[in-house]
């Protein structure tokens, strides 16, 4: 245990949890070392439920319009759900955090796994807000047995990349072998201190594996606010885990409803186990199969050497089977595998052997295909540096792909590399700017900025074409793209465009339905689908649960059951409605939890609109994401774009070049997009400017003053 | 070491199996906590489900709880389970017990007090 004295510390009566709350807040603020706690109101539980619900509440309270991201009120919020802890029931140990990005400017929530969520919320409190920046490296300890919170001066700590940072927190705070896995670790790496695109490690003690493993936030540069507010690490501890800390209304009914999830899934593994076998890594191939699998950039859909970096490789070579690799108890989906023993070639573990948490599908297709690299060793290290430097994979690597194509286009040159010779392929490259990112030097501090700030600065400061690299940089409101081809899936289009927080998918993920399955033929089956999900997907965030179990349990592979996904009434979906009864002992019908889902995501399109985003103008993607905007990407599916011409536009492509075929697909695709925005808009009860109408806002309970000042600005 | 013998062409059906073993260790005759099921097949038979001291539990559960005892029978180690009730759902034979009337899942510990009850000799507690 550290012995250091603390700068400030308080002590509590850990609050007894009551039906899924604690019904209390801790705040803590870094500028003067101060600690209190907040009662939760009713109508916060009432209104937005929990966990995403709550983060945007309480940074709504605490910022203003004019707040930036690295100001002292900007917060770091992290929150959890009322079914967050349950150690029954699959993917609840989340905690889902909450801040004003440094790449969007706007709120961004992420809800990950790992046991901080939960020992968090067993520690007494239902959110944790960090305000402030203080003037020295330290740490928040959360002591949860014995009610006392500590701020600790870090500076004497010299470790700072997440893997090891973890491992030395987690031997300082356990008071035993067998306490390690009581201690959860918030941390991130020292890439976030130079990098925009800073992610955060949520670390936890495997008691099965006997190793320390890591949970990322991934998007929108958490990791940089944590580091900007000098914060090294949030420790929380917490011992004598059991499946009724909760104290929920029907404690044998959550048991009932996980069992039988439980069973559901069992049976599904053994018809197809990919998922537990190989996590999301195991859709790669299929990915491929139907185009959908980003390479160079997003210029092409597929790769003959994908099969390269398969699941199956994965699975044969680096995964060890018959191993529940969750990320919390009860996660019998076990979605995120371990690389054990991986003997890392390059940086300052050289030789060193090492743990990697995943590689997941978007880790392979963003570090690996999109940048035109199929060596798994190579994915694998960088997966390993950015985790343990605290820099966001998928932005990192959308940046490098970026700069790839810049490079080999001759935009940018070995003047502006550095000397890297950034050939889409090219690891060792990527591995170099990757080290000097986390060390603050050379391109990495170029490609630490982001890529809406890459684009700028090649923009204004090298004369280079606005318009080209509007299309080709694939970032929108300042966030990178996800790792979906979406040029031949209007619905993808709109998962991605239309979205509170940028271009990823936890809204909303159409692919599958919209181009694999064909489900959504028609352009108002689009609409509605981008209506449903985004309001039926933010319930996991609401209720602190992982929307995992829920993909698993309707294997989207299956065209009959996938047509559930479309009108989600189905058997599963009320069982989360029963269990939020079963927690809460509220009842919540379907429509219920689709109304609170739609609150809460309209509440946070109102928060975009305040920060000066939250219009049409920002659901705008770039055109790549739409359809080719050079010759060699329409010469890749000529024969497509050329029936497209034909028969929807009605022109004869045997009548014009190529370049004028762009053209006119170009147009037709962005009338497309636009089409699609205004449905969506128009289902959602948004005016033509996407900004929710005061009817809507009356519907949700939304209707504070406040609320419909920022709709009538 | 034992072993649970099975015989299911010797069984009946009475149930006499289950109620003993409810009994014994949760004083309930409704076979809900029974550590064994007998369960009547579409052809008329039974088929008796016990704990055949496989793997599959200690393999899913995410805390080692599970483990073999010096006889080889698979114990749970009601300390550090968490009750994430993993094992109940992945048992292949439907076997793990969860009960509203114990926090913790329960199983087979071959005490052979089924056997002892059975009165056809469908059941054999025999050393191994």
């Amino acid at each position: 245990m550290l012995k250091q004295k603390p700068i400030s510390e308080f002590a509590y009566l850990p609050a007894k949890i009551d039906r899924g709350y604690a019904n209390k807040i801790v705040y803590c603020n870094l500028e003067h070392y101060e600690i209190n706690e907040k009662m939760l109101p009713q109508n916060m539980k009432e209104d937005f439920i929990g966990g995403k619900g709550f983060g945007l509440k309480l940074l709504w309270d605490a910022v203003d319009e004019n707040t930036k991201w690295d100001d002292n009120d900007n917060e770091l919020i992290i929150t959890t759900g009322p079914l967050s802890g349950l150690t029954q029931y699959p993917g609840a140990g989340r905690a889902i955090l909450t801040t004003l990005s440094p790449l969007t400017k706007l709120p961004v929530d992420v809800n990950v796994g790992g046991y901080f969520g939960p020992y968090l919320k067993f520690s007494g409190w239902d959110g944790l807000e960090i305000r402030g920046k203080a003037d020295r490296d330290v740490i928040l300890f959360i002591d949860g047995n014995a009610g006392m919170i500590r701020i600790i001066d870090a500076t004497f700590v010299k470790e700072r990349d997440s893997h090891i940072l973890a491992s030395f927190l987690i031997e300082k705070f356990a008071s035993s072998e067998e306490d390690k896995k009581s201690v959860a670790i918030l941390s991130s790496g020292r890439g976030a201190e130079y990098a925009n695109i800073g992610t955060i490690n949520l670390a936890f003690y495997d008691a099965k594996r006997k190793q320390v493993r890591l949970r990322q936030t991934g998007r929108g540069g958490m990791g940089t606010v944590l580091r900007n507010k000098r914060l090294l690490a949030v420790v929380v501890k917490y011992n004598q885990i059991n499946n009724a800390l909760n104290h929920p209304a029907d404690l044998d009914m959550v048991n009932r409803l996980a069992i039988k999830m439980h069973k559901t899934v069992a049976r599904l593994n053994q018809e197809d186990s990919t998922l537990s076998d190989c996590g999301t890594a195991s859709i790669v191939t299929l990915m491929n199969e139907n185009e959908l699998l980003p390479v160079n950039n997003m210029q092409y859909g597929s790769h003959k050497d994908a099969k390269n970096i398969d699941a199956s490789i994965l699975l044969k070579k680096y995964f060890k089977k018959n191993m529940p690799d969750g990320c919390w108890y009860g996660c019998s989906i076990a979605c995120t595998k371990v690389v054990d023993d991986f003997k890392l070639k390059t940086g300052p573990y050289r030789g060193k052997k090492v743990s990697i948490d995943g590689p997941e599908y978007e880790i392979l297709a963003s570090l690996g295909a999109n940048c035109g690299i199929f060596q798994l060793e190579a994915i694998l290290e960088m997966n390993f540096y950015c985790d343990t430097y605290g820099i966001d994979a998928a932005s990192y690597a959308m940046v490098m792909a970026f700069l790839m194509e810049c490079y080999e286009r001759g935009i940018i040159n070995d003047e502006f590399t550095g000397d890297h010779k950034l050939n889409f392929g090219n690891y060792r490259a990527m591995l170099s700017v990757l080290h000097e990112m986390a060390e603050g030097r050379g391109l990495g501090l170029i490609a630490a900025i982001g890529l809406e700030g890459i684009k700028q600065l090649l923009v204004e400061e090298y004369g280079e074409d606005a318009g080209f690299l509007d299309d080709i940089a694939m970032v929108q409101s300042g966030l990178e793209f996800g790792e979906y081809m979406s040029k031949e899936s209007l619905a993808q289009q709109g998962s991605y465009g239309l979205t509170n927080k940028g271009p990823q998918h936890d809204q909303c993920w159409m692919i599958s339905m919209d181009l694999i399955q064909n489900n959504l033929p028609t352009l108002e089956d689009k609409a509605r689908a981008l209506k449903v999900f985004p309001q039926f997907r933010s319930m996991f965030g609401l209720f602190g649960l992982c929307r995992l179990p829920w993909n698993h349990i309707i294997p989207w592979h299956d065209k009959n059951k996938l047509q559930m996904e479309n009108d989600p009434i189905t058997e599963q979906i009320k069982d989360y409605c029963n269990l939020y009864e079963a927690v809460t002992g509220n009842k919540m019908t379907l429509e219920d939890m689709m109304t609170a889902s739609e609150r809460v995501s309209t509440f946070q399109r109102l928060f975009n609109k305040r920060m000066g985003k939250g219009t049409s103008e920002s659901d705008i993607i770039p055109y790549r994401a739409m359809g080719p905007v050079t010759k060699n990407e329409y010469l890749y599916k000529q024969e497509h774009y050329d029936a497209q011409l034909r028969n929807e536009i009605k022109i004869d492509p045997d009548q014009y070049g190529v370049e004028e075929k762009i053209e006119y697909l170009r147009k037709y695709r962005l009338q497309q997009y636009q089409t699609l925005m205004e449905a969506v808009y128009r289902l959602r009860q948004w005016d033509e400017r996407g900004v929710p109408t005061e009817e809507k806002l009356k519907k949700l309970g939304l209707d504070e003053p406040q609320y419909l000042a920022i709709i009538q600005n | 070491m034992k072993k649970l013998i099975v015989q299911n062409d010797k069984c009946t059906g009475c149930g006499i199996c289950m109620i003993a073993c409810g009994t014994t260790y949760f004083n309930d005759e409704s076979c809900e906590t029974a550590r064994l099921k007998v369960r009547k097949t579409p052809e008329g038979t039974f088929d008796i489900q016990t704990c055949v001291q496989c793997d599959a539990c200690i393999n899913i559960c995410p805390v080692n709880a599970l483990y073999r005892n010096n006889d080889d029978v698979v114990m749970l180690d009601k300390e550090l389970c968490v009750n994430c009730m993993m094992c109940v759902g992945f048992c292949p034979h439907g076997v793990m017990i969860y009960s509203e009337k114990c926090a913790t899942p329960f199983k087979c510990v071959l005490c052979g007090v089924c056997a002892k009850n059975c009165p056809t000799g469908a059941l054999e507690l025999k050393a191994k």
